[in-house]
């Protein structure tokens, strides 16, 4: 039996209880350090590890036109997302989607990468509309590919192509820069987007609230049950103040009149092949119908458009992105004409009964301005009637270019109707003086001034702003903004948002100067540069109130312009249509102003045609 | 034998905290393994029962140990000796069932199987103790050959199969002995101190000279990723990424019992077994992490009281081993845990799910309480 004779024990075990507190001490620490201090950074980071959220798109709203007809809708497809966490080191899975979904792997992985920047350990949608037969083999080989989901995917349907494309615009997919610009507004990666137009707009309305499903997944990315789940909300419905039967008539009726122009033998018709058509009651600046020719067709844009596809767009010289209505930059021609006559009368410089002697040629200094055929004696209403420049020129040198400038602008020139629209109206231009000296460092050369009183020179317009002009004639003075939506529903038809009728304006005008304005506009359809295209038109029933234009384009065919409103006593609906490098007002955008007071008014033209056709003879006969 | 005074002397605070260590490893357990269907099959206390029964086991066997007295005759310790060796030999023979690339299991028939390199360390213990305390010169350095050469030949055979993290816990403990034993202290930290030294000399010859490594290069790798675990966060860096992610995000008050993630989902291995504290930490948060800790203080603090206590030589070296095992085990599989140590796998004193690491661990314990109740002259 051994006694207890170990030497030092008690030293030994010192040091060994002081090595017992250093590792205890040790361990504690760090757990301190790991969970307490550490704590909520690595929780965070747990909770990514097990769970994969998965977003869900709701159904985009629907646009319906005033009437309640269905114009924009969305239909069900498929969506193929991954988690590239899970798949991007498994060549199977990557060589699988590759082959089913039709993308090289260095595709594959370029749409993985610029998802992962964002969230790796999330669902990345790698393909949108996913046909059925790739769908299938997905989901046969489900269980052989860890971290991929198909889910339901609405896909945006346009039912009527490329008619209304840019009112409606186009999706796209969000980019980099739409991202950080709607930090926090709920947009993620892959989403889409509206581009352009009301899809635009409206993007936040119409995009709804997606549903998240937030699956559990084990450690190889295989779902195993569903955490979370919040349902989707569908995105609200826009209802347009656009009459889908007025539309159509005016995209049948432009594609129908450049197709005509083209057949035509005159070299200042036959070039033309785009043009704009806005209708809009001037009432309350409701718009009716609006078109803007090119077009494109806004499905192509829908999943993956095909890089060719899209560059042809792109590279048209015409320019099919443009909506000319509130982009197209145009000198107005003779349409400015009611702008010169009215600033005159307001101002007191013309009396209603005056006449004047249009010689053919207006001369100022050393330049001239012809008037082609020369009009001989004319008051003012003449004066509109047969677009005489001698007695706008006339009228203008009495008002001036600055007072001209102003009553322009009052009309709506110069500025930004306030159209909610993407992208954005242009502003236009109405210069004066004061502004050739600030933007080109000229003085102002007399005849500028008979140049801009018959719509050239410094004045630029969108047909829309044209447009809002002839609405502030027809209505009396009273200015709205131009709407394009009435409403805003929920998906279940309750209303979000009305927009009831913006008035920004009263403009004071005399009645009785008014007055002589609208008898020039209503004679010009009955008996001055319109009457021709207005033949057979029950102007008795329906009397038409217009105005032609010729506008001179540098290196281009003049732009054909008809801007009116009608009925001329008690206007409903103002008719703008430009036709580019289309010649005469009177020959290439009147009667397809013509066609939409037709079907505005139902006017079947056959009938009027056969009850109009003697008196029409007899005048030729005259 | 049912005397007052024996029940009297029993070391409560060890028996207590050791309760108290299994009950939460059964928890534990059951909270790892429950929804693993692969190692229940379907049974969601497949695990914990098994466990149960090794308990039941451990518990029996240490109550024998209690109730006989601890110094054996010499030729008991040479029989232990014997079959030590005789269980390490078996298990890297044939018979030796490889899982994972180590051969650390013996099938005793059925669904039975035993681990030897666990009850190993306890017979190294006893037999080492038994030598060294039978050895009068310690004091020459040569004096320190034989007992060398009684551990050469288990921690050669368990360095077979091989086992590294057990060897480490087998050279901690002898060091630990000879240290109490009284050997020079100088002569302990210069071979201490070489072997360092030879280790460091393998890897900068590897390095420089291309000389060949004694290790594969994945130990190498699984040894060293807990330095910077971010270095391979998908291989072999990822348990220790997924161990302090799961310690971490159990913050103070834990996820709650049966709540955490980490392991239930596949992203931590081995939950219940060598990472079974970091499913503890998550569930059970720093307050559950200290009051384990604090139940393996008292463990220690005991083996160190008892120690000083023991009645001879050879119950003062046989609690100085078994305190050096526990506290390696500890240190080694906690800061594995919580990425301060290398990562072997060595599982967790009373709470990690192994039967035979649970026997030998009981067992230990019926020591360490035979030594304490014989502490002062008690005669039976």
């Amino acid at each position: 039996m051994n006694n207890r004779t170990i030497r030092g024990l008690d030293r030994s075990v010192k040091v060994l209880t002081i090595l017992v507190f250093m590792i205890f001490s040790l361990l504690l620490f760090r757990l301190w350090y790991l969970q307490i201090i550490k704590g909520e950074e690595t929780f965070e980071k747990s909770s990514q590890n097990r769970t994969r959220p998965l977003w869900i798109t709701a159904p985009r709203g629907n646009f319906y036109d005033r009437n309640g007809e269905l114009l924009v809708t969305s239909r069900i497809s498929h969506v193929v997302s991954v988690v590239p966490e899970d798949i991007e080191d498994n060549p199977y899975v990557i060589q699988f989607l590759s082959q089913v979904l039709a993308l090289s792997e260095e595709e594959l992985f370029q749409r993985m990468e610029e998802g992962a920047k964002y969230q790796k350990d999330q669902y990345i949608p790698l393909k949108r509309d996913v046909d059925g037969v790739a769908v299938g083999q997905i989901l046969e080989a489900k269980l052989d590919l860890p971290g991929v989901v198909v889910e339901d995917y609405p896909v945006r349907n346009y039912p009527r192509g490329e008619w209304g494309a840019h009112l409606f615009g186009y999706l796209g997919e969000i980019s980099e820069q739409e991202l950080a610009q709607h930090r926090g507004l709920g947009y993620r990666l892959g989403d889409a987007i509206g581009k352009t137009g009301l899809e635009k707009t409206y993007d936040h309305e119409l995009k709804g609230e997606e549903a998240v499903r937030i699956w559990e997944v084990d450690r190889v990315g295989q779902p195993i049950l569903v955490l979370e789940e919040k349902k989707y909300v569908p995105g609200h419905n826009l209802h347009l103040t656009i009459d889908a039967h007025l539309q159509a008539v005016a995209e049948q009726a432009i594609r129908d009149q450049l197709a005509w122009a083209k057949t035509q033998t005159n070299p200042q018709l036959n070039k033309a092949n785009a043009g704009s058509v806005i209708a809009i009651d001037p009432r309350n600046g409701a718009i009716l119908a609006m078109v803007s020719y090119p077009e494109y067709d806004p499905n192509q844009f829908v999943g993956n458009i095909s890089s060719t596809a899209f560059n042809e767009l792109l590279n048209n010289p015409l320019n099919p992105f443009s909506n000319r209505v509130t982009r197209g930059h145009f000198m107005p021609g003779s349409t400015f004409k009611p702008i010169t006559v009215l600033a005159a009368l307001e101002e007191g410089l013309v009396k209603p009964g005056e006449t004047f002697n249009c010689t053919g040629v207006v001369r100022v200094g050393n330049s001239q301005l012809r008037c082609n055929p020369p009009h001989g004696k004319l008051n003012v209403i003449d004066g509109l009637k047969n677009s005489c420049n001698t007695v706008m020129a006339e009228l203008a040198f009495r008002t001036g270019p600055d007072k001209l400038a102003e009553h322009a602008r009052l009309l709506g020139l110069g500025a930004r109707t306030g159209l909610n629209l993407e992208p954005t109206e242009l502003e236009g231009l109405i210069g004066d003086p004061a502004w050739k000296r600030k933007a080109r460092g000229e003085t102002w050369y007399p005849m500028e001034t008979a140049l801009i009183a018959i719509g050239q020179s410094f004045v630029n317009v969108t047909p829309l702003q044209l447009a809002q002009v002839y609405a502030s004639i027809a209505s009396g003075g009273e200015v709205y903004t131009p709407q394009l939506v009435k409403k805003i529903t929920t998906a279940e038809g309750e209303t979000v948002t009305e927009f009831s009728p913006q008035a920004v304006r009263k403009i004071k005008l005399k009645p009785e100067n008014l007055a002589i304005v609208r008898e020039g506009l209503e004679q010009v359809v009955e008996d001055g540069t319109a009457r021709y295209a207005f033949q057979g038109f029950p102007l008795d029933k329906i009397p038409v109130a217009g105005k032609t234009g010729t506008a001179e384009n540098k290196g281009k065919n003049d732009f054909a312009f008809f801007a009116s409103y009608a009925p001329a006593d008690q206007p409903e609906l103002v008719v703008v249509v430009v036709i580019e490098e289309g010649g005469f007002g009177s020959q290439a955008a009147a009667p397809l102003a013509r066609k939409i007071y037709e079907a505005y008014f139902g006017i079947d033209r056959a009938k009027a045609a056969t009850s109009q056709r003697v008196p029409d003879q007899m005048d030729l006969l005259e | 034998m049912w005397d007052k005074k024996f029940f009297k002397n029993i070391d409560y605070y060890l028996l207590i905290s050791v309760l108290l260590l299994v009950l939460m490893g059964l928890v534990m357990i059951y909270s790892t393994t429950r929804n693993n269907y692969a190692l229940t099959g379907g049974d969601p206390f497949a695990l914990v029962k098994k466990q149960l029964v090794a308990v039941a086991i451990g518990v029996l066997g240490m109550l024998m140990i209690m109730f006989s007295d601890y110094r054996l005759p010499d030729l008991v310790h040479q029989i232990l000796y014997g079959v030590n060796l005789l269980l390490l030999v078996l298990v890297i023979s044939p018979m030796g069932l490889e899982v994972k690339g180590a051969k650390s299991w013996l099938t005793l028939g059925g669904s039975f199987s035993l681990q030897p390199s666990e009850i190993a360390k306890l017979l190294v213990i006893l037999t080492l103790a038994k030598h060294l305390a039978d050895k009068e010169e310690i004091d020459s350095f040569w004096d320190l050959w034989s007992p060398f050469v009684h551990i050469f030949f288990p921690l050669v055979l368990i360095l077979l199969q091989p086992d590294l993290g057990t060897t480490l816990v087998f050279l901690f403990f002898f060091f630990v002995m000879l240290y109490i034993a009284g050997y020079n202290r100088r002569f302990l930290l210069g071979i201490v101190l070489l072997g360092i030294l030879v280790l460091v000399a393998i890897f900068v010859g590897h390095h420089f000279f291309g000389t060949p490594l004694p290790f594969k290069p994945y130990q190498i790798q699984r040894m060293t990723v807990f330095l910077n675990p971010d270095r391979d966060p998908t291989g072999s860096g990822w348990n220790v990424r997924q161990a302090i992610i799961a310690v971490g995000s159990g913050r103070f008050m834990g996820k709650g019992l049966f709540q955490g993630t980490q392991g239930r989902l596949g992203f931590l291995p081995e939950s219940h077994n060598d990472f079974i504290f970091a499913v503890l930490c998550e569930e059970l948060g720093f307050f559950g992490g200290f009051v384990v800790l604090s139940l393996y203080f008292v463990l220690i603090w005991r083996c160190l009281v008892i120690m000083q206590q023991a009645k001879d030589k050879y119950g003062v070296l046989v609690t100085a081993g078994i305190m050096a095992m526990f506290l390696f085990h500890i240190l080694e599989n906690i800061g594995m845990n919580i990425g301060i140590m290398p990562i072997t796998g060595i599982p967790l004193p009373f709470i990690s799910s192994g039967g035979s690491s649970v026997i030998t661990n009981l067992l230990a314990i019926g020591l360490l309480e035979n030594i304490w109740i014989r502490r002062q002259k008690l005669i039976f």
